[in-house]
C-alpha cells in the first residue's frame, strides 16, 4: 500500500536497474552458463567433462591431497586467527598496529610473492633458514632440515595466508561482545584459558562458523602456493589441477575444468548451506563498536602472546620480503651471499630487457585504477538503491552482487573463460575480459566498502536536506557525496591493491596479449629466472604497500575531522 | 477536553485519522493509531509521552519523511498527504522546517553554509542569502560563529545553529524532535526560555516533541499526551496538570497519589467515595459516574496538608510515617494508610511533624476522580 506513494525516483531507479543488469551479466550469466555446460557441452548433450575428470590419473590422490591441504592449513589458520583476534580485542596484549598489519599481509605481499619468498627461506638446499640451522647444529648434510616443496611446507605457507580470514571475522565479532561476559568469568575464578574456550569462543560461534566457511572457500581457491610448491604428482591439489587442464594441456580441457570447478563449488555451497542452517545468516555483519571494551590482563602470558603475534607478522611478511630483497640483489640464486656483488642489475633486467614485465605492470596499474573507480561507482549506486528501496528485488540484487565472495577466483576465471571467450563476446585474451572478471570478483568487496561508507553518514543528514527544500538528487550530490567521499576513496585504493595482487583468476584469463603482474611473475618463475622474479616481486610489493598505506592514511585522517 | 485555540481558526497543521503500522520480524506496532491533531498559527504544541509512543513518527509524518498507511495531513491548507484520494507531497515541497534531535548539521559545510542551505535549495537569489543568514544567526546570537564548522561548536551552539537553520526560510511551521535532549541541564534551561521567546517573537507554529514533562509544561501553549499512538489528552499545561482525564496522564505528569474506591453517592454539590483509607469527598467529575461505580481517587502531594493532629472531618485520614525526604524547598513525607502508599509535600520543617503517625488532609476541591477501565489497572494494586 504504502509503496504506492513511495516517491518516484526515476533517475535512481534507472541507474539502479542498470547496475543490477550489469551484476546479472557479470555474475549470473557466467556462472549459469558454466553450470549448464557441465551437463550440455558445446551444442550437444555430453558428459565429456565428467569422463575426462574420471580418467584423470591420480584423481583420488588429488582429492585426498586437497582435503589434507585445506583441512590442515585451515585448522591451523583458524586457531592462530582466533587466538590473535582474542588477544588483540579482549586482552591487554593487543599491539594496536598488529591488527592492521595482519589484515594487510595478503595485500602487501601477494601470495605468489610470499610463497617465492618462503622458497628462498626454506628450499631444502639453498633456503636461508636451512643453511643457518645446518650451520648452528654443525650438520654435515647438504639438505634440510626443512623442505618447503612438500605437503607440510604447502600447509605451513597456506596457513599464514588464511589467518586473516579467521582473524578479521572473529575480531569483528569479539569487538562487539559485552566485556562483562569475560569479567564475570574471571571474577568467578575462571582462568585465562577457561575464559577463552568456555566464554569468548562460544559467544562468537556464528562468526567462528563463518570463518570456517571463508577459510574453506579461500583454501580451495589457493592456487599460487600449490603451483609453486606442490607441482609433483604426490602433492597435487584440486586448484592446481584446474590450472593444469586449462593452461598446461594442449588442447585445453575446458570441459574437465568446468566439472572440477563445480565439484569444488558444490563443496562450498554445502558448507554455506550448513552455515545458514546453523546460524541463520550468510554474511557476518560488522556492527558498531561496543561500549565497554574488554581488557583482560594476561599477566605473565602477555609477553609470550606478543612474541607469538610478532612471529606471525615476521613469518607472513617480513622474512619472506627480506629474502626476496636479498635474492633480487644477487646475480644468481645462490646460498653464498657475496655482499660485494649485490647490485640492482635484476631490476634493470626486468625493466629494460623484459618488455612483458613493463607491459604487465602498466596493464595491472591501469586495470587497478579502472576496477577501483568503476567498481566503487557501481557499488555506490547499487548500495544506495538497496538502502532506499528495501524489498524483495533489492534483496536479490544485493545477494547476487555478494555471490562472488563465495566463489574461488580460479573458478570465476574458468566461468569467464566459458562465458565470454565464445561468440558474441569473443573477449579471449583481452584486457576487457580481465576488467570484467575483476569487477565481478571484487564486487562484494566494493559493496562492503560502499555500505560502510553509507553507514558512516547519519540518515538525518539526508533527511534534513530534504526537509530544507532539496530534492533527492540534489541532496545526494550536495550532502551524501561529499560525506562518503573519504571512505569511498579508501575503498577504491583497496580495490586497486586487490586487483594488482590478483593471480588466481588472472592465470586463467591473462594471455601474452594482455599480461598482468600475477601470471607474469608466474611465467618468469617457471622459466627459472629466479633473481628477476625476486626483483619483480619486490616491485609489486612496493607498489601495493604504497597504495595500501595511502588508503589507511586517507581513511584515518579524513574520518578524524568529524 | 481541548483548550480554546489561540490565533485564528484555520490550523497551520492538521492531522486527520492518521495510522502508521510498522512491521518488523513478524510483529506489528501501531506507531500512530487513528491520531488527529490541529496546530494553529503561532501556537506551540508539545507532544509528550514515554519512549516508543509514536511522537517521532508523528513528526516525521508531518515532515514527509515517513509515509502513513492512511489518513490525511494538511499544512497551511494544502493537503500534503492523503490516502484517499492518494496524494503524497515530498518533504522538500512541504514548506516546513525541522530541528533534529541530533541537530543534523552537515559536517562538511560551515555554519554559514548550513544556515544558507534552506534558502539556496529554494532558489533564493544569491544576493539576498547572506543578509537573511546573518539575520537568522543574529537572532540566535551566533553571528560570530558563521565561519566555523559544526565539529568546532559546543552542543549548545550546535543547537542554536540548528535553530537558525530552521527559522531562516520563515516556513511558518517548525517541527522540533527533542531539540534539547543532547545538552546539559543548565544549558537546556536557558535554551528552553530562548526558544519560547523566539517562537513568540517570530510567531511560527511549532510541534515540539519531548518526553520531559517539566519541559512540556514550560514551553507548551498546549500539551498533547500520547500513549501507544493515540492522544489521550490535549490541553493547556494547567489543564493537563490539574484535570487529567486518566490515570495514565495523571501519573505521567508530576507526582501523584492514587487510591481506588467506590462511589457511595452525592453529598451537597459533590460526591462521597468509599476507599481503603476512609471516605473521600470531591467534586462531581466531568465524565458520567454513578453510585456503586469503581473509581480512583487522585490528588497531588503538594495539595496535602499534614499535622500531628488536624481538626475537621472532611478528607482527613490518619497515616503512619514511613520516611521523610528532603527535596530542597519541600519535605516529602512517605506515608501509608489502609495499605496504600501516599506522598505528601510540605514546606514546613517543624519538629512537630516528627511523629510516627499524623493526620493528612486534602481539600475537597483538589481531589479528582478518575475512571477505572478494565485495561488500565490502577498503579499499586496487585493483580489478585
Ligand atoms: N522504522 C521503523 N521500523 C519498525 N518500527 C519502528 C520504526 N520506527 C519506529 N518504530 C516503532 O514505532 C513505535 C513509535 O516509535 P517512535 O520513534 O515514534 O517513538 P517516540 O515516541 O519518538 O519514542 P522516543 O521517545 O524513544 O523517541 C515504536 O514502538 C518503535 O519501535
Ligand atoms: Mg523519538
Amino acid at each position: 500500500m504504502a509503496r504506492f506513494f513511495r516517491p518516484a525516483l526515476p533517475w535512481l531507479a534507472l541507474i539502479g536497474l542498470a547496475a543490477g543488469a550489469l551484476i546479472a551479466l557479470l555474475v549470473v550469466f557466467p556462472l549459469g552458463l558454466t553450470i549448464y555446460r557441465m551437463f550440455f557441452g558445446e551444442g550437444q548433450l555430453g558428459l565429456t567433462g565428467w569422463n575426462q575428470m574420471l580418467q584423470e590419473p591420480g584423481l583420488g590422490n588429488t582429492l585426498l591431497n586437497t582435503m589434507v591441504f585445506v583441512g590442515a592449513s585451515g585448522l591451523i589458520a583458524l586457531s592462530i586467527g582466533a587466538v590473535f583476534a582474542w588477544l588483540s580485542e579482549r586482552t591487554d596484549a593487543g599491539l594496536g598496529w598488529a591488527s592492521d598489519v595482519v589484515s594487510l599481509v595478503p595485500l602487501l605481499l601477494p601470495s605468489l610473492a610470499g610463497t617465492v619468498g618462503w622458497v628462498f627461506l626454506m628450499a631444502p638446499k639453498t633456503g636461508y633458514i636451512n643453511i643457518i640451522l645446518r650451520y648452528l647444529t654443525g650438520s654435515e648434510e647438504i639438505e634440510g632440515p626443512f623442505n618447503i616443496f612438500s605437503m607440510p611446507g604447502m600447509i605451513f605457507v597456506a596457513a599464514m595466508y588464511l589467518v586473516p580470514y579467521a582473524y578479521l571475522t572473529l575480531s569483528a565479532a569479539l569487538r562487539n561482545l559485552d566485556a562483562s561476559l569475560e569479567e564475570a568469568s574471571r571474577v568467578s575464578g575462571g582462568g585465562i584459558f577457561r575464559t577463552f574456550f568456555q566464554i569468548s569462543m562460544p559467544a562468537v560461534t556464528p562468526a567462528l562458523i563463518s570463518a570456517i566457511v571463508l577459510i574453506l572457500m579461500a583454501g580451495l581457491g589457493l592456487f599460487s602456493i600449490p603451483a609453486v610448491l606442490g607441482t609433483k604428482p604426490e602433492t597435487k591439489v584440486l586448484s592446481y589441477l584446474m590450472y593444469v587442464v586449462v593452461e598446461r594441456e594442449y588442447p585445453p580441457r575446458i570441459a574437465e575444468a568446468i566439472v572440477l570447478s563445480m565439484v569444488a563449488l558444490s563443496v562450498i555451497q554445502v558448507a554455506l548451506l550448513a552455515q545458514w542452517f546453523f546460524t541463520g545468516r550468510r554474511f557476518q555483519t560488522v556492527g558498531a563498536r561496543g561500549l565497554a571494551r574488554a581488557n583482560i590482563p594476561l599477566g605473565i602470558w602477555r609477553m609470550p602472546a606478543r612474541v607469538l603475534m610478532l612471529m606471525y607478522v615476521a613469518g607472513a611478511a617480513i622474512l619472506p620480503l627480506l629474502a626476496l630483497i636479498l635474492v633480487s640483489l644477487q646475480q644468481y640464486w645462490t646460498p653464498n651471499i657475496n655482499w660485494a656483488s649485490l647490485s640492482l642489475s635484476n631490476y634493470a633486467y626486468i625493466f629494460f630487457e623484459k618488455p612483458i614485465v613493463v607491459a604487465a605492470l602498466q596493464n595491472s596499474l591501469e586495470l587497478g585504477f579502472a576496477v577501483a573507480v568503476s567498481g566503487m561507482a557501481v557499488a555506490t549506486v547499487l548500495s544506495y538503491y538497496i538502502s532506499r528501496k528495501p524489498g524483495l528485488m533489492t534483496r536479490i540484487v544485493d545477494n547476487v552482487a555478494m555471490l562472488p565472495a563465495t566463489i574461488p577466483h580460479i573458478i570465476m576465471g574458468i566461468a569467464f573463460l566459458v562465458a565470454f571467450t565464445a561468440k558474441p563476446f569473443s573477449l579471449y585474451g583481452t584486457t576487457t575480459l580481465l576488467f570484467l572478471a575483476y569487477l565481478a570478483v571484487y564486487m562484494p568487496q566494493a559493496m562492503q566498502s560502499s555500505k560502510f561508507a553509507f553507514s558512516q553518514v547519519s540518515p538525518e543528514l539526508m533527511e534534513a536536506s530534504r526537509v530544507f527544500g532539496a530534492g533527492e538528487f540534489k541532496s545526494f550530490v550536495r550532502i551524501m557525496m561529499p560525506l562518503i567521499l573519504p571512505s569511498t576513496i579508501a575503498g577504491m585504493l583497496i580495490l586497486a591493491v586487490l586487483t594488482m595482487a590478483e593471480t588466481n583468476a588472472s592465470v586463467i584469463l591473462a594471455k601474452v596479449n594482455n599480461p598482468v603482474v600475477g601470471p607474469t611473475l608466474f611465467i618468469l618463475w617457471y622459466d627459472g629466472l629466479v633473481p628477476p622474479v625476486a626483483a619483480f616481486a619486490v616491485v609489486i610489493c612496493a607498489i601495493n604497500g604504497l597504495i595500501a598505506l595511502a588508503s589507511m592514511y586517507i581513511g584515518r585522517t579524513l574520518s578524524r575531522g568529524r | 477536553m481541548s483548550a480554546p485555540a489561540p490565533g485564528g481558526n484555520v490550523p497551520a497543521v492538521s492531522v486527520r485519522n492518521v495510522r502508521k503500522v510498522f512491521r518488523s520480524q513478524g510483529s506489528t506496532v501501531a506507531a500512530l493509531d487513528d491520531l488527529s491533531i490541529d496546530v494553529f498559527p503561532g501556537e506551540l504544541v508539545v507532544l509528550l509521552g514515554p519512549s516508543g509512543c509514536g511522537k517521532t513518527t508523528l513528526l516525521r509524518s508531518i515532515a514527509g519523511l515517513e509515509i502513513p498507511d492512511s489518513g490525511e495531513i494538511t499544512i497551511n491548507q494544502s493537503v500534503v498527504f492523503s490516502s484517499t484520494p492518494k496524494r503524497m507531497v515530498l518533504p522538500e515541497a512541504r514548506n516546513v522546517s525541522m530541528v533534529f534531535q541530533s541537530y543534523a548539521l552537515w559536517p562538511h559545510f560551515s555554519v554559514f553554509d548550513n544556515v544558507a542551505y534552506p534558502l539556496r535549495a529554494r532558489g533564493v537569489p544569491n544576493g539576498e542569502v547572506a543578509g537573511q543568514v546573518e539575520q537568522a544567526l543574529e537572532t540566535v546570537s551566533c553571528l560570530h560563529l558563521k565561519d566555523r564548522y559544526p565539529h568546532q561548536l559546543s552542543g549548545g551552539q550546535q543547537q542554536r545553529i540548528a535553530l537558525a537553520r530552521a527559522i531562516v526560510a520563515r516556513q511558518g511551521v517548525i517541527l522540533f524532535d527533542e531539540p534539547l535532549s543532547n545538552v546539559d541541564a543548565k544549558v537546556r534551561e536557558r535554551l528552553r526560555i530562548e526558544l519560547v521567546l523566539l517562537q513568540r517573537k517570530l510567531g511560527f507554529a511549532a510541534v515540539y516533541v519531548t518526553h520531559d514533562q517539566t519541559e512540556a509544561m514550560i514551553v507548551g501553549d498546549r500539551v498533547a499526551v500520547l500513549d501507544r499512538g493515540r492522544i489521550v489528552q490535549i490541553g493547556t499545561p494547567a489543564q493537563i496538570y490539574d484535570e487529567p482525564v486518566t490515570h495514565y496522564v495523571a501519573d505521567f505528569i508530576g507526582a501523584a497519589n492514587f487510591v481506588p474506591g467506590t462511589v457511595k453517592g452525592p453529598e451537597g454539590s459533590g460526591l462521597v467515595v468509599e476507599t481503603a483509607i476512609g471516605l473521600a469527598r470531591c467534586p462531581v467529575p466531568a465524565w458520567p459516574c454513578s453510585s456503586g461505580q469503581k473509581v480512583e481517587v487522585f490528588f497531588r502531594p503538594e495539595h496535602c496538608h499534614i499535622a500531628a493532629t488536624l481538626d475537621g472531618d472532611v478528607n482527613r485520614w490518619r497515616c503512619s510515617v514511613d520516611a521523610k525526604v528532603n527535596m530542597g524547598p519541600n519535605r516529602e513525607y512517605i506515608l501509608h494508610a489502609g495499605g496504600h502508599r501516599l506522598l505528601a509535600w510540605t514546606t514546613s520543617s517543624a519538629s512537630a511533624l516528627d511523629v510516627p503517625e499524623l493526620d493528612l488532609h486534602v481539600p475537597a476541591a483538589k481531589i479528582r476522580l478518575l475512571p477505572v477501565s478494565e485495561a488500565e489497572q490502577p498503579a499499586g494494586s496487585e493483580p489478585s
